[in-house]
């Protein structure tokens, strides 16, 4: 898996991860703001709740499969261990709440798309779901990208 | 009483703008956090990685040297 991630990232696998969760981010925002206005929050002349409904389900398929990917090669390239004892810059404990974060975030949108599939009666679940995937987004890309990007340089 | 229902093509031109609004943003990020790359490169691990190596190679390149002076000297 390592030697995977190191080929198809050209060996830049921690600038690629950066881009990526930066990626992820941006759009859990956008996707926020698009039910916003599918929920009827919002309510912008040019965006109908339904349409704005039906894009968020398009772009978090295609969100759900990126944050897989970058689990994985995550996963796969540093692994657990690596990952809390080698960190990037930022406070203690940083690389640790990024390795909880993740794990956190899987499960909610796995829960996030039971609910959707296959759980019908706990639709009402939803924005709090989706609150929740966006926070832990935040979090893990806080303790990772985000320290690259803010706290060093 | 009965709701005005856009048209299906306005609706269909509205998911697709949504979509292409998304595509916009990943390629901003990707120009944006990009363009920070280069000033953060000296802190990822890979190439504090290779930084390590090359140090490691180096020192004991310059102890393989101190070692043949030492022999040369000795003879």
């Amino acid at each position: 898996m390592e030697d995977l991630v190191e080929t198809v990232t050209a060996g830049h696998a921690t600038a690629v991860k950066i881009v990526l969760a930066s990626v992820l981010l941006a759009l859990g925002v956008y996707q926020a703001m698009l039910m916003a206005v599918g929920y009827g929050k919002v309510r912008p002349p040019f965006l109908t709740p339904a349409s704005a409904a039906a894009a968020h389900r398009a772009i978090g398929d295609a969100i759900v499969v990126l944050v897989v990917v970058v689990g994985a090669a995550c996963l796969g390239y540093y692994g657990i261990e690596d990952s809390v004892q080698d960190g990037a810059p930022g406070p203690d404990g940083r690389v640790t709440l990024h390795v909880v974060a993740s794990f956190a975030l899987i499960g909610v949108l796995a829960l996030k798309l039971t609910v959707l599939h296959l759980w019908r009666r706990a639709e009402r679940l939803l924005p709090v779901l989706g609150l929740g995937v966006l926070s832990l987004l935040f979090i893990t890309w806080l303790s990772s990208a985000g320290a690259f990007l803010v706290g060093a340089g | 009483m009965k709701r005005d229902r856009p048209a299906p093509a306005w609706r269909a031109a509205q998911v697709l703008g949504s979509v292409l609004v998304a595509v916009l943003i990943v390629a901003v990020t990707i120009a944006v956090v990009g363009a920070r790359l280069p000033a953060i490169r000296d802190d990822l691990p890979e190439l504090e990685e290779q930084r390590e190596e090359e140090a490691e190679r180096l020192e004991e390149q310059r102890e393989e040297e101190a070692e043949r002076r030492e022999e040369q000297r000795e003879r």
